[in-house]
């Protein structure tokens, strides 16, 4: 083994020591390790290097780390002890001083040699001996600072010198005696704590003991770098660091997407292991769903701050997967009316995408098809009831709403109208057989795929885009760490594996690649629906599918009569109709009877209605004749004390207006 | 010098440590019946000022959510510069699973309790081991947990049989007594959650075997035995979904001859809804050794008003409200001495005899391990071997959180 070529390669070695680690009293040395390795990782990390690309070994009480030469060595000497202040300082901050950590640093370069055993080097060498000067000991026990450094004169000579940003003055010539080294190297102590010049008089210490065994310090590793006999120990595995605690990443996923999103996350946390040299797993990740989607986006905009949020919907998400951008732009907008929620979106980039189709019967689907595979709305009877309440189910909602609207216009006085006429044509019946066809994610259409035939809508369609939301929880301190746990799991997200999995489960990939189920059609909408506000359309098509009890109080004119059946005529199977007489009491009456709106029709003068009477109901009046809405009459002031407005029927288009004015009281939102 | 160091470095800590103020205390959902939990906490707040008020948190019923809302937000606030900054945001006092006491312990973010202020002597030592990491006390049990067989009373009377005592007994009599009145012979928690881990560690435990070394065929007796009830039907295809309450519901409706569970049901069995109340049911200890569960309470690192918090826990864990506990909501103690009540000399059998599952940092991941494979054998008898032999692999990977 030891016969193996060693071969050379320029390294920028850096060695920090824990300060009297073992001399300690019920020292936790576990906490102090992970501190120590959590510390370093971040200092690389922040100054842009890959912790997992550098080589560096456990010495027991510190850490060897070898640098590629890419890496400028002013990083190392800058950039990494700078950060590892800050991050000492922060653990530190928390600990009682049994845990504090306070370090030495050495930073050399040169030529090293990796064999089977370790690495060998004299700059190796170099390092350890700077790290166990005297100076460099006093330095830091003279002061208060959590680190002292020392580098060598040729690091000193060649990267700090030059270098103004270095702040080369705070830089103190030492001279160091120590084994086979003698000679000068500089020292640094951060921040102002520099240690007074040293008192001595310049004149050699006297000579130390000449030879002490390393491993009495620093390991058995070091033995078998400075010996020749690393045979005899070949066999003997480096000490192995504890592993930190995982950081934990909570995601919340809607349920369209929840199978693939586990499945991801399990390979993510065991791709968590790869960042890590020692394998250690470095994520937890929680996947969660809670009750709806609606639920959840409900929970966001709170800021999570009901009770029920956490017991019903999970945790604090880190992540949130929606299945559509107008989910994220709904709470976005709801969190920017609400400034004292601490809870900020970042609406990143699509995962997949999935446009919402039409799933046929094979006879509907021969009896619609138009060519490319296409369908006009117009041709679809009924279709399987939609849940507004997952995101999916918002965008077939959304999709029957912009063909009943011709728009998303929610708010148009005739809307109501025609999203409840679009909204009977709801049926619970079986989808994809007989005449009931599915309205849905093209993901869920092909899952379905032995019953439905795959159609395509002819003008603008609704894409869900699946979007990736990363949430900042604005009242707590940002979490670098996890930040970086965030980035690296969208990665993951984004990257083949996943993407392939998004395809397999019948998903479209960010890149447009189609699902490999079913046979999706090439090439996503020309045209997408741009929706403004998803809670708007929700609450819209929710109130216009919602069954109804319609107290109808008609004076049996011709007129109240004709209205009263057309509005009969728009009835769904759950809605119910009571008739109520117009008299006095006509609200007591229709709370009575759980009516939710009161529909008043008249050709004349009606008598006084009591408009506080009977608790709360909805009401609207009709007037069939010139002068019966004045606001003088009766049937104005009831229908105003309750919310609703009083038409009357003059001109062409009065009895329409009419009829969508009463339609808006009972299926308006 | 050194008192310049002092003067500049234990003011936060002493402040922290003596800190006397308004607490929030985070529990999973009271699932006690008549919410027990919220009662001890108004009682609480009766006795003190709003100086001192407890604000009770409850997460979800589901002990993997409640775990991840714990571990993230003693993250976020692990190493703040200055804790009282985020006062509002800190769980001072957390009441934890005994299985995730040391990974929160080996994270960092408890403080260390001094074992003589919470008498933990006088406490079940099994569980205070669950409390202890490193050489150091990080919690204190609050509620010791150990499985019970829960059986038809009725039922076993109308038989002539007595509740078994051991495996083949209740194999017996669950494949037996099941069909005859057309409900399920047996239902315990094998839903993808820890509770599936415990139930068949317990199973492995009554065959001899050890869960770390499944692939023994002790361990495999044990898992084989709870397959063969799936595939025999003495334990119902819907159990496959059964966590802790859904179980509670089935035996409670009447619709199971025999239910592992934990104390907490007994009060629901007795409520006026129950079916089976009365002298309808009864509990003996499980025929093995039960896992011990149970939940520990611990003061956050990020807390700033310790002193609170610490008191909280010794009113919580004091004999009174744990004695009022265990009446109410049927909890078995963490204190030994309570166990002389003759009304808990069951539960003191259950509990005395229970085994700890591993005190591991990565316990947590262990048990994910655990569960994906278990389940895959509990629902495939015929690949438990290839399975036990996967799980000790993984089992030795994920000991070391690797």
């Amino acid at each position: 083994m030891g016969t193996q070529p060693l071969h050379a390669v320029h390294r920028t070695v850096l060695v920090v020591d824990v300060s009297a680690y073992s001399g300690r009293p019920r020292v936790p040395q576990e906490e102090i390790r992970r501190g120590l390795y959590a510390a370093l990782e971040r200092a690389f990390v922040d100054n842009g290097l890959d912790w997992s690309a550098v080589d560096h070994e456990d010495r027991g009480d510190g850490v060897l780390v070898l640098v590629p030469p890419d890496v400028p060595k002013s990083r190392v000497v800058d950039g990494v002890p700078h950060t590892l202040l800050g991050q000492l300082r922060r653990y530190n901050a928390t600990r009682n001083e049994d845990a504090r950590i306070r370090l030495r640093v050495a930073i050399t370069a040169g030529e090293v040699q990796y064999d089977p055993e370790g690495v060998i080097g004299d700059d190796v060498t170099l390092a350890f001996r700077l790290l166990d000067s005297t100076p460099l000991r006093d330095a830091l026990d003279r002061s208060t600072a959590v680190f002292a450094l020392i580098v060598s004169d040729r690091i000193y000579t060649d990267v700090v010198r030059p270098d103004p940003a270095l702040d080369p003055d705070s830089f103190r010539s030492v001279r160091v005696d120590v084994k086979e080294v003698h000679g000068h190297a500089w020292l640094h102590v951060p921040n102002g704590a520099t240690p007074l010049p040293e008192p001595e008089p310049a004149r050699p210490r006297p000579p130390r003991p000449p030879w002490q065994p390393p491993w009495a310090r620093l390991g058995l590793a070091v033995l078998l770098l400075l010996s020749g006999a690393a045979n005899a120990f070949a066999a003997t595995p480096l000490a192995v660091p504890p592993c930190p605690a995982p950081v934990q990443l909570n995601v919340l996923t809607s349920a369209e997407k929840e199978e693939v999103v586990n499945r991801q996350a399990v390979d993510f946390e065991r791709a968590s292991r790869r960042f890590n040299p020692h394998g250690c797993k470095g994520v937890s990740v929680l996947v969660t769903r809670g009750t709806s989607a609606k639920d959840a986006a409900e929970a966001l905009a709170r800021g999570w701050a009901a009770d029920e949020d956490f017991t019903g919907q999970g945790t604090e998400p880190h992540v949130w997967l929606p299945d559509a951008s107008f989910e994220v732009d709904a709470v976005t907008d709801a969190l920017s009316r609400n400034p004292n929620v601490a809870v900020r979106l970042d609406h990143r980039h699509s995962l997949a995408r999935s446009p919402i189709v039409l799933g046929a019967s094979p006879a509907l689907a021969e009896r619609i098809d138009q060519p490319d595979r296409e369908f006009n709305w117009r041709e679809v009877g009924q279709v399987a009831a939609v849940d507004t309440s997952s995101g999916a189910g918002l965008g077939a909602a959304i999709a029957l709403a912009r063909e009943a609207l011709k728009g998303l216009a929610v708010d148009a006085p005739d809307a109501p109208l025609r999203l409840h006429k679009a909204a009977v044509k709801m049926t619970t019946a079986t989808p994809c057989a007989g005449d009931v066809a599915l309205v849905a994610s093209e993901k869920t259409v092909v899952q379905r795929e032995k019953d439905c035939v795959l159609l395509y809508p002819q003008g603008p369609s609704v894409v869900l885009d699946h979007p990736f939301v990363a949430v900042e929880w604005t009242s707590l301190p940002p979490n670098e760490r996890r930040q970086r746990v965030v980035d690296l799991f969208e990665a993951h997200l984004r990257a083949d594996p996943a993407q392939s999995a998004f395809r397999r489960a019948g998903f479209r990939d960010l890149n447009g690649g189609l699902g490999s189920r079913g046979k999706p059609r090439a090439g996503l909408p020309a045209d997408p629906v741009v929706v403004d506000d998803a809670t708007a359309v929700r609450a819209a098509w929710d109130a216009a599918a919602g069954p109804r009890t319609i107290a109808l109080a008609s004076d049996g004119s011709a007129g109240a009569e004709q209205l009263a059946a057309d509005l009969r005529g728009l009835l769904g199977p759950h809605d119910g109709v009571t008739r109520v007489p117009l008299t006095g009491d006509v609200l007591q009456e229709a709370v009575r009877r759980k009516a939710d709106v009161v529909v008043l029709l008249a050709a004349g003068a009606i008598g006084p209605v009591d408009p506080d009477a009977g608790g709360p109901v909805r009401a609207v009046g009709v007037g069939f004749a010139d002068g019966a809405c004045a606001t003088s009459t009766a049937l104005f002031k009831a229908a105003d004390a309750r919310g609703g407005a009083c038409y009357e029927t003059d001109g062409p288009e009065g009895p329409q207006r009419a009829l969508e004015g009463v339609a808006k009281s009972i299926w308006g939102r | 010098m050194v008192l310049l160091l002092t003067a500049c470095t234990s003011p936060v800590e002493d402040e922290a440590t003596e800190g006397v103020g308004p607490i929030t205390f985070v529990d999973g959902v009271d699932t006690s019946s008549d919410r027990q939990v919220e009662r001890v906490v108004a009682e609480w707040n009766a006795r003190h000022s709003l100086l001192q008020e407890v604000t009770f948190k409850e997460m979800s019923p589901a002990t993997d959510i409640h775990r991840a809302q714990l571990m993230a937000r003693s993250q976020d606030l692990a190493g703040v510069p200055d804790p009282s900054a985020h006062a509002a945001q800190c769980y001072d006092v957390m009441n934890m699973d005994v299985v995730w006491t040391a990974a929160f312990a080996a994270g960092g973010y408890l403080e260390p309790l001094d074992p003589a202020e919470f008498d933990v002597d006088s406490m079940h030592d099994e569980a205070v081991r669950t409390a202890r990491y490193d050489g150091r006390l990080w919690a204190v049990p609050w509620r010791v947990d150990a499985g019970l067989l829960y059986y038809r009373a009725d039922l076993l009377a109308a038989e002539d049989e007595q509740p078994p005592r051991t495996w083949p007994d209740l194999e017996r009599l669950a494949s037996e007594l099941g069909p005859k009145y057309g409900i399920a012979g047996y239902v315990g928690q094998f839903a993808n959650h820890e509770g599936v881990v415990v139930n068949a560690m317990e199973a492995i435990w009554a065959h001899n075997g050890d869960p770390l070394h499944p692939d023994t065929p002790d361990a495999e007796a044990g898992v084989r035995a709870l397959a063969d009830g799936f595939a025999d039907g003495w334990i119902p295809q819907a159990a496959f979904e059964y966590r802790e309450e859904e179980s509670r519901r089935a035996f409670q409706d009447g619709n199971a001859v025999f239910m592992r569970n934990w104390p907490y049901v007994r009060p629901w069995l007795d409520r006026p809804e129950s079916n089976v109340r009365g002298s309808k049911w009864g509990a003996v200890p499980l025929p093995g050794p039960s896992a011990l569960g149970g939940w520990n309470l611990a003061v956050s690192r990020c807390s700033v008003h310790q002193q609170t918090a610490r008191e909280f826990i010794r009113f919580l864990t004091g004999a009174d409200t744990q004695l009022a506990l265990f009446r109410l909501a049927g909890w078995a103690p963490s204190l030994k001495a309570l166990y002389r009540e003759p009304e808990l000399e069951l539960l003191g059998e259950a509990v005395l005899t229970a085994r700890t599952r591993p005190t591991s940092a990565y316990y947590d991941e262990l048990a994910s391990v655990m569960r994906v494979l278990l389940r895959h054998a509990l629902a495939n008898p015929d690949s438990v071997e290839t399975m036990m032999r996967t799980l000790a692999d993984r089992v030795r990977e994920a000991e070391d959180g690797r």
